[in-house]
């Protein structure tokens, strides 16, 4: 069978039950004796071996086997969950995830999993060794007295006796099933009084290939051969007419005790049962392609292009059934519009669940103590954010948890509880979408910013205590004394910074010194579709995300005034720094002495850019520039417009 | 044409089963990824054979063997499960599965089995 058709789905449903593996172990140790967390981590595992076994991938198969051992230990109280056996579970699951990995990347890199596997087999010897499987050797049947008594019974009453024999096929596996199966049938048609081996050993799978039964029953031979030979996996039966029945030997065990022995065990299987049910909801969904979604969206913003460009016809020839008809397809447009955004919309969760176990595993290695919690996981962003914000993220809180909370002595001789907080928190505000991270830990030195600055030639004359702050996010820029292998080597805040810049976010620090810092990231909620303000500098018209905006207002060019060599005009008692556009964008202002200055807000922080003159507000598709104009640090993109004009869109972030 | 219901918490395994059966001629009355499910089709869709895993979240495959045979006591039900869970293969056959398959899947195990419990 060719499976790489199946592929993808495999691998994206193997990374999918690795999280959960990863999350539930995590709360594994937190509550060792939560029955149903176990039984979550078995279920996982176990769909996971599943789906490797019938990929072919037999290493992960046979690694997943293993873990399902100890995970069954766990499950019938033989292990004690350990923060040892935690580690090694851990360990498991990222051997698993490299070999996925390796699956996915295509690469033929052989992951050695004999360590993990004997670690694994370890732990499952610790407690007690693997059960031996006897294999008994078939012996003759033996009726007892108490048999044979049954057997003369029934041939009384006009039944007969059969003595089945039955062959499985080699490779059949789940034997004890299979005859189970079989002991089933039989029992359906008529009364088993033995069995060879006994029904327990058939459970126990202490028998080869072949086993017997002897049954009571009215039907025909032929109709019980051909009801055994309708089980699967079923080599050849055998269906003898029993006449004799008196030279049998007897054997201790009747027949009574084996049906209490039987009983007991499903009592057994069903408690085992009970605890199988499980608590976890599973949404109706369906997988799409990411492809087939961009694609859609790009469907989508080209109609909203080319709604307008109608609705600019309809206006220029005064149209007015036309324009009643193009107001309904607007409707729709923003409906369908709405709905695609909604549909690449995906919960924050996504990138979150990692972090439990970074820092957990960065908490042990530098032996601190750190509660992290997690809020507002199911905060929806787009697709293409939340595959990308991942790994600013993944700087920021290394950093709360290397540089921010300090070691354990250090808080106690603070006074400070010994267990540090790392908070990560995402929420909803307006068309934003903010995450936090905080932590109760040392914050920044102000001092130490201050003569790293000097040393790197910044004046910070005269600059906020918080813009002085946000000269972390400045390249090789670290105020850390020694470079760890965590964070401290001072590229990544710049990174960070334009990372997320680069999705039209922004970052600020509020930090006080000895309480703690608080990073705050403000996304948009999606990329392709914004509301814009449509502004002209000179005979330029430039477009300005509506998200950044404050207000707009009017000023004569004379209330632009120089503070510190720099343009600032006072509104409403506050002074505002401003931004010629013309200047930083190499355009030719007007002459107009009257100017209008959109105050736009990135953060904390409040610029404002002088126009010439406002155009009104539009929606647009941000079309990304190409390749070729990549090196445009000041637009973000371009749209067209409703009478076809290409225009640029303003990146705020990069401006101010 | 056999209607055959697949029941199983994984995607992936539900295509491949599918993919086994409609290529050789069989129909496929219906996909659950959970037990509850399961029930809910059988009832509406009424199919000739139900494939069913074993772990499974909401309602596992067990629960469900119980709750299809006290709907309809004749339903024919195949078990698919992983090596080691024999235990549990056994309580379905005794909630009345008729045969069971064990994964990894081989096709012609799995079309012997259909076709066996269809007589």
């Amino acid at each position: 069978m060719d499976m790489s058709q199946y592929l993808d789905m495999f691998l994206e449903e193997s990374y999918e039950n690795l999280q959960n593996l990863n999350e539930d172990i995590l709360g594994l140790e937190k509550n060792p004796e939560d029955k149903d967390l176990i039984n979550a981590i078995f279920r996982a595992a176990h769909t996971l071996k599943g789906m490797a076994g019938s990929m072919g991938f037999s290493d992960i198969a046979e690694l997943t086997h293993k873990m399902e051992n100890v995970l069954d230990k766990f499950r019938n109280d033989e292990l004690k969950v350990t923060s040892e056996v935690i580690t090694i579970l851990f360990r498991c699951l990222d051997t698993l995830e490299k070999m996925i990995s390796n699956i996915q990347n295509g690469s033929n890199e052989i992951v050695d999993i004999n360590e993990i596997m004997l670690q694994l087999q370890s732990i499952v010897d610790s407690k007690n060794s693997d059960k031996h499987v006897e294999k008994k050797n078939l012996d003759d049947f033996k009726l007892n007295e108490y048999d044979i008594n049954i057997v003369k019974q029934a041939y009384e009453k006009g039944y007969k006796v059969y003595k089945v024999d039955v062959e499985l096929i080699k490779d059949c596996v789940l034997k004890s099933a299979r005859a189970f199966l079989v002991y089933k049938t039989l029992e359906s048609i008529g009364e088993i009084v033995k069995s060879s081996p006994s029904i327990e050993d058939i459970e126990q799978e202490k028998f080869d290939l072949t086993f017997s039964i002897v049954v009571i029953s009215d039907k025909q031979k032929e109709t019980i051969e051909g009801m055994v030979l309708a089980i699967s996996e079923i080599k050849k039966v055998n269906v003898d007419l029993i006449e004799n029945v008196k030279n049998e030997i007897k054997e201790n065990e009747d027949k009574k005790d084996q049906t209490a022995v039987e009983k007991a065990a499903a009592e057994n299987i069903k408690n085992s049962k009970e605890d199988e049910k499980n608590t976890k909801k599973t949404h109706q969904s369906v997988r799409v392609d990411i492809e087939r979604l961009d694609k859609f969206m790009n469907l989508v913003g080209e109609l909203v292009i080319h709604r307008t460009r109608l609705e600019q016809i309809s206006n220029n020839h005064r149209l007015n059934d036309l324009h009643e008809t193009l107001e309904q397809v607007g409707r729709i447009t923003t409906d369908l519009q709405d709905l695609v955004m909604k549909v690449r919309m995906l919960p924050i969760e996504r990138v979150f669940n990692r972090f439990p176990r970074m820092v957990r595993d960065l908490a042990q290695e530098l032996n601190k103590d750190i509660e992290f919690i997690i809020e507002g996981e199911e905060t929806e962003l787009d697709r293409t954010v939340i595959d990308e914000i991942g790994e600013p993220l993944v700087h920021l809180i290394r950093n709360a948890v290397d540089h921010g909370i300090e070691p354990v002595e250090e808080r106690i001789k603070k006074g400070k509880n010994p267990k540090g907080v790392v908070k990560l928190t995402a929420y909803q505000e307006g068309n934003k979408a903010v995450i936090r991270i905080d932590d109760d830990g040392n914050g920044f030195n102000l001092d130490k910013i201050k003569k790293k600055a000097q040393s790197l030639g910044i004046d910070t004359e005269g600059m906020s205590n918080n813009d002085i702050k946000n000269l972390i996010f400045l390249q090789g820029f670290s105020t850390s004394d020694k470079v760890t292998d965590i964070s401290g080597r001072g590229v990544g805040m710049d990174v960070v910074k334009t990372k997320i810049a680069s999705l039209g976010g922004t970052i600020d620090v509020v930090s006080e010194f000895g309480k703690g810092s608080s990073f705050i990231i403000r996304l948009p909620l999606t990329l392709s579709i914004i509301q814009a303000l449509l502004v002209k500098v000179g005979s330029e018209t430039l477009a300005i995300s509506l998200g950044f905006i404050d207000r707009v207002i009017n000023v004569n060019i004379n209330e632009i005034k120089l503070t510190n060599n720099k343009e600032v005009i006072m509104y409403r008692g506050s002074i505002i720094p401003v931004v010629r556009l013309a200047d930083r964008l190499n355009l030719v202002e007007s002459d107009n002495s009257e100017k209008y200055v959109v105050i736009v807000k990135v953060g904390e922080k409040t610029v404002g850019l002088i126009v010439d003159s406002l155009f009104g507000q539009q929606e647009i598709v941000i079309k990304s520039m190409g390749k070729t104009l990549q090196s445009l640090k000041e637009y973000v993109g371009a749209t067209i417009l409703g009478d076809g004009l290409v225009t640029l869109i303003v990146d705020v972030a990069a401006l101010v | 044409m056999p209607k055959v219901l697949i029941v199983d918490d994984a995607a992936f395994m539900r295509m491949m089963l599918k993919d086994i059966l409609v290529k050789n001629g069989y129909e496929i009355a219906g996909e659950a990824p959970n037990g509850l499910k399961a029930v809910e089709l059988y009832k509406s869709e009424n199919p000739d054979v139900v494939t069913m895993d074993i772990t499974m979240p909401e309602m596992d495959g067990i629960q469900a063997v119980k709750e299809i045979k006290a709907i309809d006591p004749n339903a024919r039900i195949i078990m698919c499960s992983a090596m080691g869970q024999q235990a549990m293969v056994m309580e379905a056959i005794k909630s009345g599965a008729k045969d069971f398959i064990v994964k990894p899947f081989q096709p012609e195990r799995v079309l012997e089995a259909i076709k066996k419990v269809l007589g």
